[in-house]
């Protein structure tokens, strides 16, 4: 092929992608680095130097024992939903492994598990806002028709005391499961298929029983996979928003916001830009970090099959 | 390992299994088997359940809304979901929504596609960089860039418009549809397209009439994936669309109960959502393995 002819394609096949990806997606992405050194409030352009003031101000909010209702608080209620995505991957483990199994209506469990996470964070929210609802809710409905009144409670309260945190919030924690179970369960699946089926085969020869070989054989040859859903559900846990934001009237909250929601709040109710950009800089340190040590926690000899 | 060891040992395999009795292991065992089962029923009906409960809820009285869920309403009130149309705007959130997610899909996979074939296709020089280039995005999260993109488009005199969402979409979707698509490409037999050079076709016909038809399933897979995450795309619609009349649906749905909270027609709130679900819905049931294939790619080899 001529070498003119080959530019010709690629210059109008790349250039233009090149442009909108550089101007909209690269461009802010750098500069909301930048502009975390800057004091800057307000729709004007004023911007001042302040250089790393906002992150000092971050960690007196973070450290300071006296000043309670801070970032600690926020990242506190992120830690409490990371525990929940942990108790989401041990359940959609084992749900993989005994969907992999073809029990009986494993193609309705799959299809139907799955379901939650095609919807909106905000149909998650409003559903559950219905089903959780202390008057017309389902959950609530349910437990009066069955003579339970007692333990209807009014599970999205961020005023009802529970251990650590308000009802609401571990409300918000079983909606994760039941919004991330199915996604969680979908890469367990692919991860298992890949599993060569002489290993399964060999394993139930030498007698193996299905826990034995779902301690044995299964978790060491997805261990690469698991250690990679990990680092989604710090991910995932740092960046949560929309659903408690919509869930508790879409106002801030220091019963159930998580540090976006801080974010958010700084940024486009308060328009504190250099301190809101200050504060994703750091999520976006933080999640480099927690996936680093969840990493390094997981490391193990690979096996090899 | 030779095939024939194999062979040997299953069919060796009947005489060995014995009945073995009970251990206290098998008894844990049997036992957790059992609470796995029960817990998976209970999750299945924690899905199924509630979408008939808003399905049948959807057409009660408000009244008999506050009754038992298990009843069925005396006369279905298909008023409801005349009253969510027209009262909520679900038609305006739909069509916007509609509109938004076609438009952004389009140029997504036009321009990803164009790019990934001159990747995959082509060597010279910068195009190692550029792959590269594209793909780093992937690490970055895209809050990252959300308060100067936000400027950026204010300043362009497009913040608040649908122009304003397309263009952010398209430019966010970009890295994993190239990363995808790149890949795919790259899969497909070089003997159809070279055909075509020789035939004298220039080299855009060769990409739109000869590769994009073979990349149709590759195409579908990320088409999919990129639908679903324009479709229910939250956050940066919230900071950017004030105006009611340019909402997107998960923005309306958002508001779905505040609105219905402020007028207590808890019956049109239901019927709202169930229609604002209708896409989801078939999309789902048309896609769902495209969708959970494109899924396993990006996760776990992105």
């Amino acid at each position: 092929m001529q070498k003119r002819e080959k530019w010709k394609l690629i210059i109008p096949f790349v250039l233009p992608a090149l442009i909108l990806f550089t101007v909209f997606t690269m461009y802010p992405a750098v500069r909301g680095l930048y502009i975390s050194l800057f004091k800057w409030t307000g729709l004007t352009q004023n911007m001042t130097f302040i250089g790393l003031n906002n992150f000092s101000k971050l960690w007196r909010e973070l450290t300071d024992p006296a000043d309670f209702y801070n970032i600690r608080l926020y990242l506190s209620h992120n830690a409490f939903i990371f525990v929940f995505s942990l108790v989401t991957i041990i359940l959609a483990l084992v749900v993989a492994t005994v969907i992999n199994n073809k029990v009986f209506g494993h193609k309705a469990f799959r299809v139907t598990y799955f379901f939650p996470n095609v919807l909106s964070v905000a149909a998650i929210a409003v559903l559950w806002s219905m089903i959780l609802n202390p008057s017309f809710g389902l959950i609530n409905g349910i437990l009066r028709s069955i003579g339970l009144e007692q333990l209807a409670l009014p599970w999205l309260s961020l005023q009802y005391e529970m251990p650590l945190f308000k009802l609401g919030l571990y409300s918000v924690g079983f909606i994760g499961i039941w919004g991330g179970l199915g996604w969680y369960m979908i890469l367990f699946l692919a991860a298992i298929q890949n599993v060569p089926q002489e290993l399964i085969e060999s394993a139930m020869l030498d007698g193996a029983n299905r826990v034995r070989m779902f301690w044995s054989v299964t978790i060491p040859l997805i261990w690469e996979t698991i250690r990679t859903v990990l680092i989604f559900a710090v991910i995932g846990a740092l960046n949560q928003f929309a659903l408690v934001y919509i869930l508790f009237e879409q106002t801030p909250n220091k019963h159930s916001d998580m540090i976006m929601n801080y974010y958010y709040f700084q940024a486009f109710a308060q328009r504190n830009w250099g301190y809101a950009a200050a504060i994703v800089v750091i999520i976006f340190i933080v999640t480099l970090i927690g996936s680093l040590v969840s990493y390094r926690v997981s490391a193990r000899e690979t096996v090899q099959y | 390992m030779s095939s024939a060891t194999i062979t040997d040992t299953q069919g060796k395999a009947p005489v060995k299994r014995k009945r073995t009795p009970l251990t206290p292991g098998m008894v844990v065992g049997k036992a957790s088997s059992i609470i796995i089962q029960v817990f998976m029923w209970l999750f299945f009906i924690s899905v199924v359940f509630p979408m008939l409960w808003t399905l049948i809820t959807s057409l009660k009285t408000s009244a008999e809304l506050f009754q038992s869920p298990w009843a069925l309403p005396v006369i279905p009130q298909w008023d409801n979901y005349v009253r969510a149309w027209t009262k909520i705007n679900v038609g305006t959130y739909i069509f916007n929504s509609v509109f938004v997610s076609a438009t952004s899909l389009f140029f997504i996979m036009m321009l990803g596609a164009m790019v990934a074939y001159a990747l995959a296709r082509y060597e010279f020089r910068g195009n190692r960089v550029i792959y590269f280039y594209f793909i780093s995005a992937m690490m970055i999260p895209g809050f990252l860039g959300f308060i100067p993109a936000w400027f950026l488009l204010r300043d362009l005199g497009i913040l608040g418009t649908h122009l304003g969402l397309i263009v952010m979409y398209t430019s966010g979707s970009l890295p994993f549809t190239i990363f995808f698509l790149q890949a795919f490409f790259k899969t497909l037999p070089r003997e159809l397209e070279e055909a075509a050079i020789i035939d004298g076709a220039n080299l855009y016909v060769v990409f739109f009439r000869v590769m994009l038809p073979l990349a149709t399933s590759g195409m579908l897979t990320i088409g999919i994936f990129n639908f679903l995450g324009v479709w229910n795309e939250y956050f940066w619609a919230l900071i950017t669309i004030s105006d009611d009349k340019l909402k997107t649906l998960p923005l309306g749905m958002a508001n779905l109960y505040e609105i219905a909270h402020y007028a207590t027609d808890w019956g049109a709130m239901f019927a709202g959502f169930i229609i604002m679900l209708v896409p989801t819905f078939i999309v789902y049931a048309i896609f769902q393995n495209r969708l959970a294939e494109g899924i396993t790619v990006g996760a776990l080899k992105g």
